[in-house]
């Protein structure tokens, strides 16, 4: 059952970690990256660290 | 920002996070994603179904688990905590469908006054010009940073800061 007491981690730098590195070393939505990626480029120039 | 949410967790570096959302469908794992857009201090903030049985995203079904507006809360909460640990930089985001785009303009304008007393968003109409979120304004894409730098940000994308 769906609990209406706001949470605990609602506070910021309150949230839980846990281990995820099941989505370590990929983008999980590349399509979705590279529509921003063409959004943006007009707007920003490539990190240093890109080239 | 007072809004109902799922429990959720963030990754080390937290810029991952997932939840599970529970609805007409059963309890459904999703996992909000900020990735690096190869542009220094800009995070592309994508989210959806994880499913565990292949361990990717499960891109191809619509969930209509009757809580889309759980899930936005859960995910614009992640969006503040991402913040909150990532103060400089920008998180891009926009709708994979023209639906799905007008649900988070709603929501940033429903929100709007809560959300600038930290942040300040850009919206784009056209993708070829950025302004301060207007309500009313059919934005497609946008653009938060935290409100203290909202003068860097606008310089950058008037390309100013060269």
């Amino acid at each position: 059952m769906e609990s209406t007491a706001k949470p605990r981690f609602m506070k910021p730098g309150k949230m839980p970690v846990k281990d995820m590195s099941y989505l370590d070393g990929r983008v999980l939505f590349p399509e979705k990256l590279k529509k921003a990626q063409e959004i943006l480029a007009p707007f920003f120039s490539k990190s240093k660290e890109c080239t | 920002m007072n809004l109902n949410c799922y429990p959720c967790f963030a990754n080390e570096t937290h810029s991952a996070y997932e939840f599970t959302s529970y609805g007409t469908k059963g309890a459904v794992k999703k996992v909000v994603e900020y990735a690096w857009t190869g542009f220094d201090g800009v995070y592309n903030l994508a989210f959806g179904d994880f499913d565990e049985s292949v361990n990717n995203i499960n891109d191809l079904i619509v969930t209509n688990n009757g809580d889309c507006l759980k899930v936005l809360s859960t995910v614009a909460w992640t969006v503040r905590e991402f913040m909150f640990w990532h103060p400089e930089e920008l998180v891009f985001a926009t709708g994979s469908t023209d639906s799905r785009t007008r649900l988070y303009r709603i929501g940033i304008a429903s929100n709007l006054a809560e959300i600038q007393k930290e942040f300040v968003i850009f919206g784009s109409t056209k993708c070829d010009a950025w302004e301060e979120f207007i309500i009313g304004n059919d934005y497609i894409s946008f653009l938060v940073g935290r409100k203290e730098n909202k003068e860097a940000i606008w310089n950058r994308l008037q390309n100013l800061d060269l």
